[in-house]
């Protein structure tokens, strides 16, 4: 289990959120999976490699990725700044307990379908790059 | 019969052992596809994909990390398939309307209707609703999924610090959203 607590435990919403499915539903989906002429995409299903590789970054949280390659993490420590296209949190500076090697959940740091950037700066998946700023960008809705 | 019993058996084509194995998941599982999906009908179909592409794909499964954690990868990509599938089809359509998003059901016998656990949550699916998508995916696989910070990271291809940023960023835009709903629980 993760060290930190939930986002929505943290404020204020409990684990009632999570309802079971409609039996009717759940019985429905399991019915078409076990049909043989059902096709799913083969894209949704991760590679996942279970096996941690030997030497394999341990704590990649520790590892600051910025624009400055001589940028020291622990200058990082307590900011919250953007340099770049990373933005430095330190309100959760532990790992959560899943991303050591070896871990029985067989977390991989590396192996997956989805090879990930350990430069996060030329991540072109990074936030910044791609303008989040917090609010979904086809619906253009902001607050409530 | 634990977890790696049903696999085997799951995997030598034993429909029983893969609904055992899959069901013990399956409040996490729709609450994966609900939460990202944003709506029953969407939630359904993400659901039916998910389970298809779990049983067809269980030799792709190696077994040694946790089976939840795979089974919600597959529900999260296939949620987001079907959000972005919505978006390209769709016009604009809202559905995240503020006024919408709290239900509000009243019994036929005129009992009183109000039911607060179903119109906080509702809050909350609009809330995550507005999300950019890979916000909300982070979010619904760290709270519904209990993904750690690693396998989302692996899931998204980012970073696991991406994944930190992106979480806390999105708590505060949950914050701002759910502050008229968010009361001590």
């Amino acid at each position: 289990m993760p060290e930190e607590p939930s986002i929505l435990a943290s404020l204020g919403f409990d684990s009632g959120l999570m309802a079971p499915p409609p039996p009717q539903v759940w019985e429905a989906a399991l019915q078409t999976a076990f049909d043989p002429t059902a096709s799913a995409d083969a894209d949704t299903v991760p590679e996942m490699d279970d096996t941690p590789a030997p030497g394999a970054p341990t704590h990649d949280d520790d590892q600051l990725v910025v624009d400055e390659p001589a940028h020291d993490a622990a200058h990082d420590h307590g900011d919250q700044a953007v340099h770049g296209d990373t933005v430095l949190v330190d309100d959760v500076h532990a790992d959560d307990g899943h991303a050591h090697d070896g871990h029985p959940d067989g977390s991989d740091p590396g192996h997956t379908d989805i090879v990930p950037h350990q430069s996060d700066e030329f991540d072109h998946h990074d936030d910044y790059a791609h303008g989040h700023d917090g609010y979904d960008d086809a619906g253009g809705h902001h607050g409530l | 019969m634990d977890e790696a019993g049903l696999l085997m058996q799951a995997r030598d084509g034993d429909q029983r052992a893969f609904a055992a194995l899959t069901g013990a998941h399956r409040t996490q599982v729709w609450a994966v596809c609900l939460n990202i999906c944003g709506n029953p009908h969407d939630a359904e179909d993400a659901l039916q994909n998910t389970l298809i592409a779990a049983w067809q794909n269980l030799h792709k499964f190696r077994g040694e990390a946790r089976f939840s954690t795979w089974l919600h990868r597959i529900a999260a990509n296939n949620a987001l398939m079907v959000v972005r599938r919505r978006k390209a089809n769709t016009q604009l359509t809202d559905f995240t309307d503020p006024d919408g998003s709290v239900q509000l059901t009243d019994d036929d016998d005129g009992a009183p209707a109000f039911d607060e656990r179903v119109a906080v949550r509702d809050a909350v699916h609009a809330a995550l609703a507005r999300l950019p998508d890979d916000f909300r995916e982070a979010v619904v696989l760290r709270e519904f999924g209990d993904l750690s910070y690693a396998d989302i990271a692996a899931h998204q291809g980012i970073g696991v610090q991406t994944v930190k940023s992106r979480l806390n960023r999105a708590r505060t835009q949950l914050a701002e959203l759910l502050r008229d709903t968010m009361s001590p629980s």
